[in-house]
């Protein structure tokens, strides 16, 4: 028992390794090796855990998208409004940028740009079906409240995340003249705004 | 002895009668069931003289949606009749949605018309004194199989076990969903694109009902042959207490995600599995069952 | 004056005769008591629901009220300028299962209805049921093989059909068909090629046959002649078996349905009556299978009616003949259909994208012409309007008798009555929606 927690913590120490590694460097240029070095074991080792980089990969979006997907929900599981929870989310995300900017960097750099890497067990939404469902559920049960505007569903998602990642993006070429928390009620309120009923 | 049967009507448009006539053993009927009066077939009375009499049926059956009064039957209300026979007969079976629910015909006066126990969703009809008697068996029309397999269990003396809406479970345990061969769409997510194929789930956009509907349309075939959504109709929910709902030819979405899910089954589950049998596009659902080419 | 109740009529119907000092009938009130309000019911409704809606006017003749559905719908789209593609498949398919509906009317109502009233005691219940039954869970068989079930399927649509045949549906159609056209040659002793080809009346007496054993008790009841109306005829849709017209006696003319007006119901005292008249410019015809022979000229019938002009005999044997060709051009049809062919072309325009649209669909059902009219607004149905074959054949006016009642006028006796009553097929679901 002792021994499988003690594999399991060392996976995730792997994990946020190669995540660093991942959004620093691209997955091209990031090698087994590389992280293995990091994490100070062999690469024969590290095989152990992992039987490729782009499982490594994928299990790392899945992680993620996990992560994000159990605050939605417990966003969404609250008595809040609807135009509240905007806020949460956006704030949520906002602060995610500023505290775990790798996260955030792998999911920009890595998931969406190196679409090949996760094609083979990463079809689809699969790998992030967590936080893709919590989305559904939050748009879902906003139009069922009355409060935001039926319409199809990836038009509304595109307008929310799209916004979001937009901001992040921004955020992380230094382009923003504030810092990124302080965007977050104004957006909040622009999207609220687009897509309320 | 052959179980004596009493077919009376309320509002109504034949179509349980005749669906009714659609059984696959005519012969079996007229030799296991007497008939005192029936809409179609010829019987031992006419409707003046069930009227005017006293026929103590075993099984009294009702089709068609109740009004106090402004329907007669005969000399005198059918609720009259039907009331003084209910009084007289062992069991009573409502056939079809009108009979049950007030169906298609309460909308005209919905304060007015109702069913033998219920009024659309809401409890109160016009036999409420005869609950304990009462066999439902909704459906626009009847099922003439289910119908016939309610008479015959009664005339084996056994009384089919009733759900809480007393519906026959071994009918009504199922979902129209249930052996729809469209089923493999559903699974994989794979929509019908339109109307008039034989490919494709309707559950999406045409607005099939089937997965939260309950009957075995999909288990005792209709006709003997086929079921609506083997063709390639949408489940419109006739067998349900909301029948009929606001537009029955397209799925009612929530930023495009069905507003009514499969009975039961949670939102959460539903979105996750969707989600993930929508990533695989699985060749053989994506095209013609039979090839490119003409059938 | 005498009431009878007249039942086994999808539903029941009251006549009150009136008679003259012979004991002739001098005047006869045909009075439906009931009354749904379809109508009603299908206002503000999403124009496509009325194709669930309006198959549940009548439980023996909903298909016809969907297909009517479905040209009113059409229609609209027409009027808005949008040009609908429906396949030659699609059309097929809607005949055949609307040819289907039309044979187990016209078996039913012949083993069921007119058998009992014109034999008697000499009337084989057994034997007639299984008959009618036999040739109507065929033909519904062969409805729901493409519709998915009869009564009540909703296959059809603006644009085609919801069903996808393949070979084995066809077959098992095809399969139906014939099992209803053997009960036929069966009962009648004649096949439905025959049948359909029979131009001599005379064989029909000679032939061993149900139909033969009726036309002989009415001629020993003395009422092959009975049962003369105004002998005007009308079809207002073109059919399986011939086209839309009108026939005065024999001379055939075109139709327009902006003439099919309504009228209120006839008032009798003490009886609630919600049965419509209509007339075609002002006067009453008569639809079915009868005015279909007439206007598509059919030989039998022809010669028939140069005989007994529009009696019950004629009426009767159109209506068998009508089972006859229908069964005959159904087969036909099944084979001709292309199956490669697209079942549904959808349209391009939604009816809410449209705005205020009218539009009207005939269709010719086994009681005759059936007509939609319906008001649209932006999708929802403003206003509907169903005309019924049996409002034309069976409906008063206050200031004039109907097509029925003038056929009763002057037969002896209310045994007589309902023989020429029930000729016409009644439906008395269909007569007040």
């Amino acid at each position: 028992m002792k021994k499988e927690l003690k594999k399991e913590a060392r996976r995730g120490q792997i994990m946020e390794t190669a995540l660093s590694l991942f959004a620093q460097k691209g997955f091209y240029a990031t090698t087994i090796p590389d992280i293995a070095k990091k994490m100070d074991m062999s690469v024969g080792n590290l095989y152990n855990y992992f039987p490729s980089k782009e499982a490594l990969a994928q299990e790392i979006i899945r992680y993620v998208s996990t992560m994000l997907g159990e605050t939605i929900h417990e966003i969404n599981e609250s008595a809040l409004t609807t135009k509240e929870k905007i806020r949460r989310i956006v704030r949520f995300y906002f602060g995610l940028c500023e505290e775990r900017p790798e996260l955030i960097e792998f999911f920009l750099r890595v998931y969406l740009a190196n679409r090949e890497v996760f094609h083979d067990g990463c079809e689809g939404m699969i790998c992030v079906a967590p936080f893709m469902t919590e989305i559904m559920v939050f748009f879902e049960e906003g139009v069922r409240a009355g409060d935001l505007r039926n319409q199809d569903f990836f038009s509304a998602f595109g307008l929310f995340m799209g916004y979001l990642g937009g901001m992040a993006f921004l955020n992380g070429e230094r382009i923003l003249p504030k810092n990124l928390e302080s965007y977050a009620d104004e957006i909040a309120d622009n999207i609220y705004g687009a897509l309320k009923a | 002895m052959a179980l004596k049967l009493l077919w009376l009507q309320g509002l109504s448009c034949n179509g349980n009668a005749h669906s009714f006539f659609n059984v696959p053993d005519m012969a079996g009927v007229l030799r296991e069931f007497a008939f005192i009066y029936h809409p179609l077939l010829p019987c031992e009375a006419t409707l003046e003289e069930v009227s005017g009499g006293d026929f103590s049926p075993d099984v009294l059956i009702v089709e068609g949606a109740l009004r106090r009064d402004g329907v007669p039957r005969g000399d005198e209300e059918a609720l009259t009749l039907i009331t003084r026979y209910a009084k007289q007969a062992k069991w009573v079976v409502c056939a079809g949605q009108c009979a049950v629910f007030g169906g298609i015909f309460r909308l005209n006066e919905p304060d007015k018309i109702a069913g033998a126990l219920y009024a659309g969703q809401e409890r109160g009809g016009f036999l409420d004194a005869f609950e304990k008697k009462i066999i439902n068996l909704p459906g626009c029309p009847v099922h003439p199989e289910w119908l016939l397999f309610t008479l015959r269990m009664l005339a084996l003396g056994t009384v089919p076990r009733l759900d809480d809406l007393r519906r026959p479970v071994e009918l009504y345990g199922y979902t129209v969903h249930e052996g729809c061969l469209r089923n493999e769409y559903f699974e994989w997510k794979v929509d019908a694109k339109d109307f008039g194929a034989k490919e494709g789930c309707l559950f999406y956009e045409q607005g099939c009902r089937g997965p939260y509907t309950r009957g075995s349309c999909n288990k005792i075939l209709w006709n003997g042959v086929n079921s609506k959504t083997r063709a390639g109709m949408p489940c419109i929910g006739c067998t349900e207490p909301d029948f009929p709902a606001e537009r029955l030819f397209e799925t009612e979405t929530l930023m495009s995600i069905p507003a009514r899910l499969p009975l039961e089954v949670p939102k959460r589950a539903y979105l996750t599995l969707t989600g993930m049998a929508k990533a695989f596009r699985i060749p053989r659902l994506t095209r013609r069952k039979f090839g490119e080419e003409e059938p | 004056m005498i009431q009878r109740l007249i039942e086994h009529v999808e539903g029941e119907a009251l006549l009150r005769l009136e008679k003259d000092a012979d004991g002739r009938i001098k005047r006869a009130d045909i009075l439906f008591p009931h009354i749904r309000g379809m109508e009603k019911i299908l206002q503000r409704r999403d124009a496509l629901d009325a194709l669930a809606f309006t198959p549940r006017v009548c439980g023996i003749c909903g298909h016809a009220h969907l297909m009517a559905t479905v040209a009113a719908l059409e229609s609209c789209y027409a009027q808005a300028g949008v040009s609908l593609e429906i396949s030659a498949k699609a059309r097929t398919l809607r005949r055949f299962t609307l040819a289907m509906e039309m044979v187990q009317n016209h078996l039913k109502w012949f083993y069921l209805t007119l058998l009992p009233v014109v034999m008697g005691p000499a009337y084989n219940r057994d034997v007639s049921v299984l008959s009618a039954h036999t040739a109507a869970s065929a033909c519904g068989r062969a409805v729901a093989v493409m519709g998915g079930q009869w009564p009540h399927t909703s296959y059809a649509l603006p644009g085609g059909v919801m069903c996808d045949p393949s070979h084995v549906e066809r077959l098992q159609a095809l399969a139906a068909v014939e099992e209803a056209g053997a009960l036929f040659q069966k009962r009648m002793g004649l096949s439905v090629d025959a049948m359909a080809e029979l131009e001599d009346p005379a064989l029909l007496w000679r032939t061993e046959g149900d139909l033969a054993l009726l036309l002989r008790r009415l001629e020993a009841l003395e009422l092959l002649e009975a049962g003369q109306s105004f002998d005007r005829f009308l079809v207002l849709a073109d059919h399986t078996a011939g086209p839309a017209g009108k026939s005065l006696k024999t001379r055939l003319a075109a139709v327009e349905t902006a003439y099919v007006e309504e009228d209120e119901p006839l008032q009798s005292a003490g009886y609630a009556n919600f049965a419509k008249p209509v007339r075609y410019r002002g006067r009453f015809y008569e639809v079915g299978p009868l005015a279909r022979a007439m206007v598509a000229k059919d030989p039998l019938v022809r010669r028939l009616h140069r005989r007994y002009r529009d009696a019950v005999s004629t009426r009767i044997i159109a209506r068998v003949k009508e089972a006859a060709v229908l069964l005959c051009r159904s087969a036909q049809m099944l084979r001709q259909i292309d199956l490669g062919d697209p079942s549904y072309i959808k349209p391009r325009y939604a009816l809410r994208e449209l705005g205020s649209l009218k539009g009207e669909g005939a269709v010719e059902a086994a009681r005759g012409s059936l007509l939609h009219r319906v008001h649209l607004r932006n999708g929802r149905i403003a206003r509907y309007c169903i005309i019924t074959p049996t409002q034309w054949n069976l409906a008063s006016a206050t200031d004039e008798p109907g097509v029925a009642a003038t056929a009763m006028v002057g037969l002896k006796d209310e045994k007589a009555a309902e023989v020429v009553f029930k000729a016409f097929d009644v439906c008395s679901v269909c007569t007040t929606q």
